[in-house]
């Protein structure tokens, strides 16, 4: 049986059974999947294991699936139950208590800004609905600051704040959901397109990068498990051609620049990074993107991003020289 | 010449020598000639010390035009203790950070080192032994 701790701030998550040891040599390694809606899109969990064990391993699959859930009802801004709209209900209060959950995130966020150097924001939500609106680039958001309180926060704002988790969110959940499942010698979280990942030695991983102009292809292929590329890593995708609407005869994206309070305007349409962590990645994806190809690996490669693929508005796909060996 | 006495047991001696009437022998080209073997013999020690094993090309080469022996000498130390390194360091300025004293400030003004990779055909999975396990992608995408 696992018990799950998450009620704690930024902790690891922790089951009361001890690790598995590596069980490749004894018995035939089998690999479980389970896949579910979540997020506003597809989540899939991914082992390896011993195969006596695959009937406990489907088994865990569904608890980690089911905590997922309950954390992302807890992140979401489009359920009005959820405890981030209950923060942005109130989004010029002064002080706004938060539970874990969402502390844990927000904490987490201030890091990604400071690592992203500012280029990544969560405060951003007024920017983003005015640009999916056609308004007007709103005033920059106020400062914020969060002070822990039992288990849970208090979040201060100085003026008008609200916030948008989005791949914060989604990065933090696969980062988690994958710490609960350190049991198994190989284990990955697809949250939707940010992937945790931790793998053993013996048995290296391939990831696809989407390409988003054809469905069902990909711009490049990532070998994972193999040299250094071991251990726990994170794989994430940023761009502006999904989330994407028409306005004054042109178009706008989802990704908001922080010094203009309007969508990016940058020549990146979609950016790939591995990193140490789903969260990491997804951030340093998203500063890419809003950064624009050139600055945005300077930024990146700062920032100790492990490879980056772009694919630019000029159909080039390229990458950084670190890049060429986790390619297929 | 006077014929010894029969019975004369004294040894014979030598005939006076008559006095001389030419003077000493030039000692200068006997000199010159040991003047010029101590020359070569000292090119063939300067010829072998300056093929001793590890002198470099540069370094003979680099003190063309000196006087020979100075040449050989210079080119005889060791190559490996004339090693020159240059380190060039680099520190990255923070907004604000002012460089110390004496230091040279360079703009960040190159492009970042990147490498354009090109794929022909879309990406599949034929290229390994295995499918990808999963696929990073925009999300909702």
């Amino acid at each position: 049986m696992i018990a799950w701790d998450d009620t704690a701030a930024g902790g690891p998550a922790t089951m009361t059974r001890p690790p598995l040891a590596a069980t490749g040599a004894e018995t035939p390694r089998v690999e479980r999947s389970l896949q579910f809606a979540a997020m506003g899109g597809s989540v899939r969990l991914h082992v390896a294991c011993g195969a006596e064990r695959a009937g406990s391993a489907d088994r865990d699959l569904r608890l980690v699936a089911a905590r997922i859930e309950a954390w992302a009802r807890r992140l979401t801004r489009f359920s009005p139950d959820s405890d981030l709209c209950a923060l942005n209900r109130q989004p010029g209060a002064a002080d706004t208590s938060v539970r874990p959950t969402l502390c844990a995130v927000l904490r987490r966020s201030q890091s990604v800004a400071e690592r992203t150097e500012g280029i990544v924001d969560v405060g951003l939500l007024a920017a983003r609905l005015a640009a999916e609106d056609g308004g007007d680039a709103p005033p920059a958001p106020a400062r914020w600051t969060l002070r822990s309180q039992g288990r849970g926060g208090v979040v201060h704002r100085e003026g008008i704040v609200r916030f948008d988790l989005d791949g914060v969110g989604k990065g933090w959940i696969a980062d988690r959901a994958l710490a609960l499942l350190s049991g198994y010698p190989a284990a990955l979280v697809d949250a939707d397109g940010d992937i945790a990942v931790r793998l053993d030695a013996a048995h290296p991983w391939q990831l696809a990068v989407a390409d988003p102009r054809h469905d069902d292809e990909d711009v490049a292929n990532l070998v994972l498990g193999a040299g250094r590329q071991m251990g726990r890593l994170g794989v994430a995708t940023s761009g502006t051609s999904v989330h994407r609407w028409p306005h004054a005869g042109g178009s706008r994206h989802h990704l908001i620049d922080p010094r203009t309070g309007r969508p990016a305007v940058t020549d990146v349409v979609q950016a790939t990074v591995v990193a140490e962590s789903a969260l990491a990645a997804e951030s340093l994806a998203k500063a890419i993107v809003i950064s624009g190809s050139q600055e945005g690996l300077d930024l990146a490669e700062r920032a100790g991003s492990l490879a980056e693929v772009l694919l630019l508005d000029d159909g080039q796909v390229i990458a950084s020289p670190r890049t060429l060996e986790w390619l297929a | 010449m006077v014929e010894p006495a029969v019975g004369d047991t004294r040894p014979v001696r030598p005939e006076a020598r008559a006095p001389r009437t030419h003077s000493k022998p030039n000692p200068l080209p006997a000199r010159l000639m040991v003047g010029v073997g101590a020359l070569a013999a000292l090119s063939v020690i300067a010829a072998g010390i300056g093929r001793l094993p590890g002198v470099s090309e540069e370094s003979a080469s680099s003190s063309a035009g000196l006087d020979p022996g100075v040449t050989t000498l210079t080119a005889a130390v060791p190559a490996g203790k004339t090693r020159v390194e240059r380190p060039i360091r680099y520190v990255r300025l923070k907004p604000g950070q002012k460089a110390p004293p004496g230091a040279k400030v360079i703009r960040e003004t190159a492009p970042a080192p990147r490498v354009v990779v090109h794929w022909v055909t879309p990406t599949s999975s034929s290229s390994s032994t295995r499918a990808p396990v999963a696929r990073t992608r925009q999300s909702g995408g």
